[in-house]
């Protein structure tokens, strides 16, 4: 492995208060805007932001995750925790980070026009190069972790991940925020690059209390690579996942997974665009929205097939269920086809448990908390089977559940 | 089917635009442009109250704050507003008394539309509201429906025979600050139908609006009132065709239902405006604002099949607002050539125990672009609702587009919200199957596409069933990709 | 003398605000098997919905005592605990929770309600490996999620399955007979008879004689329109497969 430190912490700005609306990256999102129509950002907006950059964390298993294993890299408040992390050397990995100044040598314009992504761009405080060189399958998970343990503290930061030909690599990501902080926001990039017959896995998780987590993520795929990404938002004030998935190549199976919890009034909005620029493709979603006490659920995935990109296979699903009085969904699922030879369909459906369903569990004497609870994990269990790891499902039943 | 094989081939030997035709008949028009000047001529013209003068000037002072929706999925030259003429009327304007006086030029367009009003009164019991350009010029079966207390007029007489009624419910269902569309026709509206159903009343035959837009370069701005009183039943029919035309015409009518407690009002419409040459030049754009309200257990059902127009922006939709009241939405929309539909429904639940049911189906031909929008909004009060949707999509050919945009709101844990979309090609083996058969591929697709509308065909009433299946054969002419 | 189980009196209950049992009077005491037949929409159904606790119907009059406790406004779990349990005429499938995991959980919580500690897994699981072999149920279908995808046949047995494995004091058994084959008829039976004892009881409700030839009946009722028009012996059984129920309704229904 090649580690690159390059001028750590020179560039960060201190004691600067960010205003995210006064800030020249375009005009702030808001409702009129169709890509925000269902999230209201009025909470984020009258934060006051800064971006001192400290570390406050002593021990990951403080923030209730399992005890991770492998190479673990960890970044806290917009920056490289080495403590924290565990860079173990892995000589198929290239590794790279870069801060301050390398960052703005290697920044790219954003592809997006988006004022997240701008604001990510023009305040970056980290980014994570990750280059998998061909020819190698790794097994083990590695481990992204993503931490916010400050107040008010803004987070920029940015993996790009580059798997190159024939080579597999499942990730494992973490959003994490500490109990005790609140008003932090992580505004992440993930920019992915699959190269040709790749595969990248990642299993995302987001449990960040009281902080904001919004992620753009970019991928790109060659002919016959797959991208799998699962997402389980646990927690957060507001979180924001966009997934814009490029499919280049031919043969290529592009699927997005998702179970999102919401409560107490929190709003968990997922974002999906997959562009099936070429034929033979597949893709796949599937997105479970569980939503009480006051949260709010917004999925919106589009699927774009385009002009000659004939052959194409594409399936979306959202299903969620509400359960309780104030507990709201919005669920918008698109299909754009420009080329005849597809199928392509989605299903959308809200609703509540079955009673007779809920009645024969009792009936057998388990309680209504409990019959609703095994209710509910039935309803998102087809995703959380999508991962192998038993030790794994179990921390996510749990957290989603949040029992 | 109730038609023949030898029919289907005359109406498929007849290549051309089949209802494109031009009535020529002086008519008198305003100037073109649109101010306050041009609005006040209109409602001289038609001898309106101060009441709805005062309407239609507030209707355009929200229009000029207004700006020109983008977010449909159409690609359009924007109409220029102040290029149309805002009225037309035939000139030989005098009252008439009977069928012979009216212009027999005009009868004859009638009878070549099917429609003679000869025929409909002595056949089909279907009372006519003929629509020409602006002004209506003949209506029949007055005297049958008022008998029962029926009232079935243009809504320029409505206005002035009827008052109260149009006073009362008017800009009730799609206010004129509703849209940029609806607003400009609250200013501008030249004519259209009302009609009331009074208590306890079905109306015993389907009422029936032929619409027309006949005038060059006059944009026709319609406005239909339709109120079922408490526990009356109405099913009304609005079919239109257009003249084969160059230059692209603007239709942005309103139309308002109201459906008091315990009232049904089917509304079926067969749409046939001039779609454009196979270049895609000229066409009718088609931008219409269709509400309507339910009351407790009432119901309101839609039904459409769209194959005109160049640009469609339609979504004929429902507010569920009584409890236990049903909204109904069933559509095919084809497009082909250089044709643009962005078209659905819009299902609005306030009430508890509201249902909704939507069925639409899209077919894209040529180099067409068809999209399906819908909402579902299930408010927080609209307990134990539900609704279905099942949207799909057949593509003809590899230039076209077909899409699909719902947007599902939910509010409620009680409710129940399911929708399904489909987007696919025309089934190769049911072609094949066909063709093996001895049926050639043309026969064969309108067979296929036939009975992939079926479910939406079947709720129309019997005549226009017909005359919607021959509709769906023209409009996919040509079209096997 | 044997012990009463449990008595119904003059029930009456609603659904949609329509009545379906109009005065219903049965008594079952301990050791007894109770077969109820009765023409289609008579209310048998009805009853056991009612008897387990189903929401859905409103109790309007009367009253159900279950083992010296009335229980008409108890949950339908804590009725369960007690030992309520219906085999339900057409059994709800559950996707996404197995079979494994539901029997777990329903025997924890009632292990919870009267402060026993959870069942050790390895327990559970030789319990499971027993109760299953008394109805012959297909290994591989305890894994799967609940009665999803199962055949009618399958989840008439995955019903008798998880009465053994609650071992309950009351045993409604909705037409558990229709669906099974003649092999399974018979394996289903002789399940419910090895589960009998002289501390519980069954009451089996079938529209055929043949499945009372396995399970006999002490006791015969007739329900019609929501009420028990007549009561018997196993004859009553032979002499309404012989003579239907019209001649019942005309006697008494004058
Ligand atoms: N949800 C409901 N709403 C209205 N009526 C109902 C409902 N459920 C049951 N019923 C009616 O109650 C009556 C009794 O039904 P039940 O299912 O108890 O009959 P059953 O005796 O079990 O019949 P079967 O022999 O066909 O199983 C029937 O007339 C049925 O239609
Ligand atoms: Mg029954």
């Amino acid at each position: 492995m090649i580690i690159k430190d390059l001028n750590h912490n020179s560039l960060l700005k201190k004691n600067s208060k960010l205003d995210l609306e006064a800030l020249n990256l375009g005009s702030f999102p808001n409702r009129k805007e169709e890509r925000w129509k269902y999230t209201p950002l009025r909470s984020l907006k009258k934060i006051n932001f800064h971006n001192q950059l400290n570390f406050k964390i002593e021990h990951l298993s403080s923030l209730g995750i399992p005890k991770i294993e492998g190479l673990v890299i960890v970044l806290e408040n917009g920056k490289f925790n080495s403590s924290l992390s565990n860079i173990i050397d892995l000589k198929e990995i290239e590794l790279l980070f870069l801060n301050g100044a390398e960052i703005a040598n290697n920044s790219q314009e954003p592809t997006q026009k988006d004022y997240f992504n701008n604001l990510n761009a023009s305040f970056l405080t980290e980014k994570v190069i990750l280059k998998i060189k061909p020819n190698i399958n790794i097994n083990e998970p590695i481990n992204l972790v993503n931490i916010i343990s400050d107040d008010n503290c803004i987070s920029n930061t940015q993996f790009n991940i580059d798997v190159f030909e024939n080579s597999k690599l499942h990730i494992r990501q973490y959003f994490l925020g500490s109990s005790n902080s609140k008003d932090g926001f992580i505004n992440h990039r993930n920019q992915v690059s699959l190269k040709s017959k790749s595969s990248l896995t990642i299993d995302k998780f987001q449990d960040l209390n009281h902080n904001f987590n919004f992620c753009n993520e970019f991928i790109d795929q060659e002919k016959e690579s797959e991208f799998i990404m699962n997402t389980f938002s646990a927690s957060g004030v507001i979180l924001r996942n966009n997934v814009f998935c490029n499919v280049y190549g031919k043969n290529c199976h592009s699927e997005l997974n998702g179970v999102f919890a919401p409560i107490e009034k929190q709003h968990f909005d997922n974002y999906t665009i997959i562009n099936h620029f070429v034929a033979d493709c597949k893709s796949f979603e599937n997105y479970k929205g569980v939503i009480k006490e006051s949260g709010v659920g917004v999925f919106n995935g589009k699927v774009i097939v385009h002009q000659n990109a004939q052959q194409i296979e594409a399936f979306q699903k959202n299903n969620n269920i509400l359960l309780d009085e104030e507990s709201k969904i919005y669920s918008k699922p698109e299909l754009e086809i420009y080329a005849d030879d597809v199928r392509c369909s989605h299903g959308s459906t809200t609703g509540r448990f079955d009673e007779e369903a809920l009645f024969y569990l009792r009936s057998r004497g388990i309680s209504m908390k409990k019959s609703l609870e095994l209710m509910t994990l039935g309803f998102i269990n087809e995703v959380i089977e999508k991962s192998n790891d038993s030790m794994y499902k179990e921390f996510l039943l749990k957290r989603l559940l949040k029992d | 089917m109730s038609y023949t094989e030898k029919e289907l081939k005359e109406e498929l030997d007849n290549k051309s635009y089949e209802f494109g035709f031009v009535t020529d008949i002086e008519s008198e028009k305003a100037p073109v442009g649109l101010n306050e000047d041009i609005i006040k001529l209109i409602s001289s013209k038609k001898n309106e109250p101060q009441w709805l003068l005062d309407y239609r000037l507030e209707a355009f002072r929200v229009w000029l704050k207004m700006t020109e929706p983008n977010w449909a999925h159409v690609k359009y030259e924007k109409p220029d507003f102040q290029n149309i003429s805002y009225y037309a009327a035939p000139k030989k304007k005098k009252e008439l008394q009977s069928l012979d006086e009216v212009d027999p030029e005009l009868l004859r367009t009638m009878e070549k539309l099917g429609i003679s009003i000869e025929e409909q009164k002595k056949l089909s019991g279907v009372a006519v509201d003929f629509v020409m350009d602006s002004v209506s010029v003949a209506t029949s079966f007055k005297e049958k429906l008022s008998e029962l207390g029926i009232i079935f007029c243009s809504f320029s007489e409505a206005v002035h025979n009827y008052p109260d009624l149009v006073k009362k419910y008017m800009g009730t269902v799609v206010p004129h600050t509703d849209n940029y569309y609806s607003a400009l026709n609250s200013a501008v509206f030249s004519d259209g139908s009302f009609c009331y159903i009074p208590k306890g009343v079905r109306c015993p035959m389907e009422l029936s609006t032929y619409f027309r837009i006949n005038e060059s370069g006059t944009g026709q701005f319609e406005r239909t009132l339709l109120i079922a009183d408490e526990s009356s039943y109405v099913s009304y029919l609005e079919g239109c065709t257009a003249p084969q035309r160059d230059e692209n015409q603007l239709h942005a009518a309103v139309v308002e239902l109201i459906a008091l407690d315990k009232a049904e009002i089917k509304y079926s419409t067969v749409q046939n405006w001039y779609p454009g040459d196979s270049k895609g030049k000229g066409g009718v754009y088609n931008f219409v604002t269709k509400r309507g309200i339910c009351g407790h257990r009432s119901k309101i059902s839609w039904t459409q099949v769209e194959t005109g127009s160049a640009v469609t922006w339609k979504y004929p939709s429902c507010i569920l607002k009584g409890d236990y009241s049903i909204g109904e939405f069933y559509s095919v929309a084809v497009t082909n050539n250089f044709q643009q539909a962005d078209t659905g429904t819009k299902m609005i639940h306030i009430g508890k125990n509201t249902k909704s049911t939507i069925i639409s189906k899209g077919i894209s031909a040529g180099k067409s672009q068809n999209s399906y929008r819908g909402l579902v909004k299930i408010g927080k009060g609209a307990k134990n609702s539900r609704n279905f949707s099942q949207c799909d999509s057949l593509l003809m050919t590899d230039q076209c587009g077909a899409h699909t945009f719902p947007y599902i709101e939910c509010e409620n844990p009680t409710a129940t919200v399911e929708h399904e979309a489909t987007t696919s090609k025309i089934g190769e083996d049911q072609l094949f199957y066909c063709m093996q058969r001895g049926i050639s591929e043309e026969k064969a697709i309108s067979l296929i596409v036939n009975g992939y509308a079926k479910e939406v065909l079947n709720k129309l009433p019997m005549e226009f069933a017909v005359e919607a299946q021959k509709l769906l054969e023209i409009s996919l002419e040509g079209s096997v990709g | 003398m044997s012990e009463l189980l449990i008595e119904i009196k003059d029930l009456e209950c609603n659904i949609d605000n329509q009545k379906i049992l109009q005065g219903l009077n049965l008594k079952i005491n301990k050791g007894e098997v109770h077969a109820i037949m009765g023409p289609n929409g008579s209310g048998k159904s009805t009853l056991s919905s009612v008897l387990a606790g189903n929401e859905n119907y409103e109790v309007t009059n009367g009253s159900i005592n279950f083992l010296g406790e009335e229980i008409s406004e108890m949950s339908p779990e804590e009725r369960s605990w007690k030992g309520m349990f219906l085999a339900f005429q057409y059994p709800v499938e559950i996707p996404g929770v197995s079979n494994i995991n539901f029997l777990r959980t329903a025997l924890n919580e009632r292990n919870k309600y009267y402060g026993i500690d959870s069942i050790p897994a390895k327990d559970f699981l030789k319990m499971v490996a027993e109760k299953s072999e008394l109805v012959g149920l297909n290994n591989k279908l305890k894994n799967r999620s609940v009665n999803e995808g199962f055949s009618g046949g399958e989840k008439k047995r995955n019903e008798i399955f998880q009465m053994a494995m609650l071992d309950p004091k009351l045993s409604i058994l909705d037409e558990t007979d229709s669906g099974l084959d003649i092999d399974a008829l018979k394996i289903v039976a002789n399940g419910v008879n090895k589960l009998k004892s002289s501390e519980n009881a069954t009451v089996v409700i079938t529209h055929y004689q043949r499945l009372l030839d396995y399970i006999v009946p002490d006791f015969v009722h007739v329900l019609h329109e929501g009420k028990i028009i007549k009561s018997g012996d196993k004859s009553l059984a032979l002499e309404l497969e012989k003579k239907g129920y019209d001649w019942l309704k005309t006697d008494e229904n004058i």
